[in-house]
């Protein structure tokens, strides 16, 4: 298991791709699909922190989401702590990090998170096609939100190695 | 190695257990009242980054507009004469309607509606719904089912009322739909909305005349939307020889994205049928 980026940092940078997410993403929209920034940043904590971290902020990340939207409590935040969980393990398998890797390992997992809020939704009874979801939404919705994944990673990556330096530090 | 792996499945299926819970908890209606009050909960926060955001994007349409300001000066002029001429013309047109229609006894049932404006202060994350959160609550008169409009047109309906907010099922939801009308031809249908921002109006009569660029109001039928209000426009329309009926698409009349403020009217209350 790596060391993690910090509790603190990393609920600051899940704020900002709430609010990104929920203010600025509907303005940047691609054929009406919006990027999903907390669900890219859930995909580089499960690469960097392993399955512990990606469950726990994809639980609450997935909580924060199903507050500000319009789907029943509970489905964003199972989506996106079944999927922390998972990539957390798949990522631990990852020769390279390098940004293509990263981008190909999160496409299938953002692919999955759609598919899983619209399993839960139709399931539900919301009147949704399942079909429709998953080439109308799923897979374009996840070519743009993979595009903040090696990004994330990075910011990640840089804070976990600011905060290892200052736990050094205080030591000494 | 074992020990963190059996760690993280038990953490999942803990976290996994809480999030069906609540799922089953929303569905049978026990969750509302918390809903309502994580919802006010999180306003401030919501208010204040909205509002950061259109100060920005502000910034950057002001930078972007400069160069053509001069041209759509001189545009808007123009049109501005030729408005003050129609609007002349149009408050004759009215008065004489006006006189018309009390000769015939004729009584509309809203002759104006009376809103409340709300500005908007966050939207739905998902791509597969679309919602939007309001500033305005239960404090300012807001109820469960008020119909929101902008001006050019339908927006939704209050589905959830917390103190000092709301939260408001946009048309284009996959889960509304709306009784409506084709403005010229009066053919009816039901228009549902879609995932991707889109709206499809169903259920109309094989033999009803339809056209791309007609206009979709509602009808009034069912009680949850006033009568007349626009929906959108038709961009296309789908017919076959085998099917009973057509099916249009329709272009909303607004971008929701781009929009900040709405409108709430007081003076309708939907028809509850129990």
């Amino acid at each position: 298991m790596r060391h993690g980026a910090g509790a603190l940092p990393v609920a600051l940078l899940l704020l900002i791709a709430l609010q990104l997410q929920t203010a600025a993403a509907p303005l940047v929209t691609l054929m009406g699909l919006k990027p999903q920034f907390v669900a890219a940043l859930v995909v580089s904590l499960s690469v960097l922190s392993g399955p512990l971290a990606g469950a726990t902020w994809g639980f609450v990340g997935g909580l924060a989401l199903d507050l500000l939207s319009g789907v029943p409590l509970g489905v964003s935040s199972f989506a996106l702590t079944m999927m922390g969980t998972i990539w957390g393990h798949v990522a631990a398998g990852l020769k390279s990090t390098g940004w293509l890797v990263l981008a190909l390992a999160a496409f299938p997992a953002l692919v999955a998170y759609d598919t899983l809020v619209a399993l839960w939704l139709q399931g539900l009874g919301w009147p949704l096609s399942l079909g429709f979801s998953l080439v109308h939404v799923a897979l374009p919705g996840a070519m743009l939100s993979t595009l903040p994944v090696p990004f994330n990673y990075y910011i990640l990556r840089w804070l976990e190695e600011r905060s290892r330096r200052f736990e050094v530090r205080s030591w000494d | 190695m074992v020990g963190l792996r059996n760690r993280s499945y038990y953490l999942a299926l803990v976290l996994l257990g809480i999030s069906v819970l609540s799922i089953a908890l929303h569905q049978s209606g026990h969750l509302r009242p918390v809903e309502g009050f994580l919802l006010q909960f999180s306003t401030p926060v919501a208010e204040v980054t909205s509002l950061l955001t259109y100060r920005v994007l502000e910034v950057g349409r002001a930078f972007q507009e400069l160069g053509s300001l001069r041209d759509e000066n001189q545009r808007l002029r123009q049109e501005n004469a030729e408005l003050r001429a129609k609007v002349i013309a149009a408050q004759e047109a009215q008065i004489e309607n006006q006189a018309l229609r009390e000769q015939l006894g004729f009584k509309e049932a809203n002759p104006v509606f009376d809103t409340l404006p709300a500005q908007i202060i966050s939207r739905d994350p998902s791509n597969l719904l679309d919602f939007l959160i309001i500033n305005k609550g239960a404090a300012d008169g807001v109820k469960d089912g008020m119909v929101a409009v902008s001006p050019q047109g339908l927006l939704g309906r209050v589905i959830l009322t917390g103190s000092n907010s709301a939260k408001v099922l946009l048309v284009t939801s996959p889960s509304s739909s709306v009784s409506a009308v084709v403005q010229s031809s009066r053919a009816v249908g039901m228009v549902y909305g879609q995932q991707g921002g889109r709206l499809t109006m169903r259920y109309i009569p094989q033999g009803e005349a339809i056209a791309v660029g007609d206009v979709v109001i509602t009808s009034g039928l069912g009680g949850a939307f006033p009568k007349g209000l626009v929906i959108g426009k038709v961009v296309k329309v789908r017919q076959s020889d085998v099917e009973l009926f057509q099916e249009a698409e329709i272009a909303p009349p607004v971008n929701v994205g781009r929009l900040e403020t709405l409108a709430l009217i007081r003076n309708f209350a939907p028809a509850r049928l129990e």
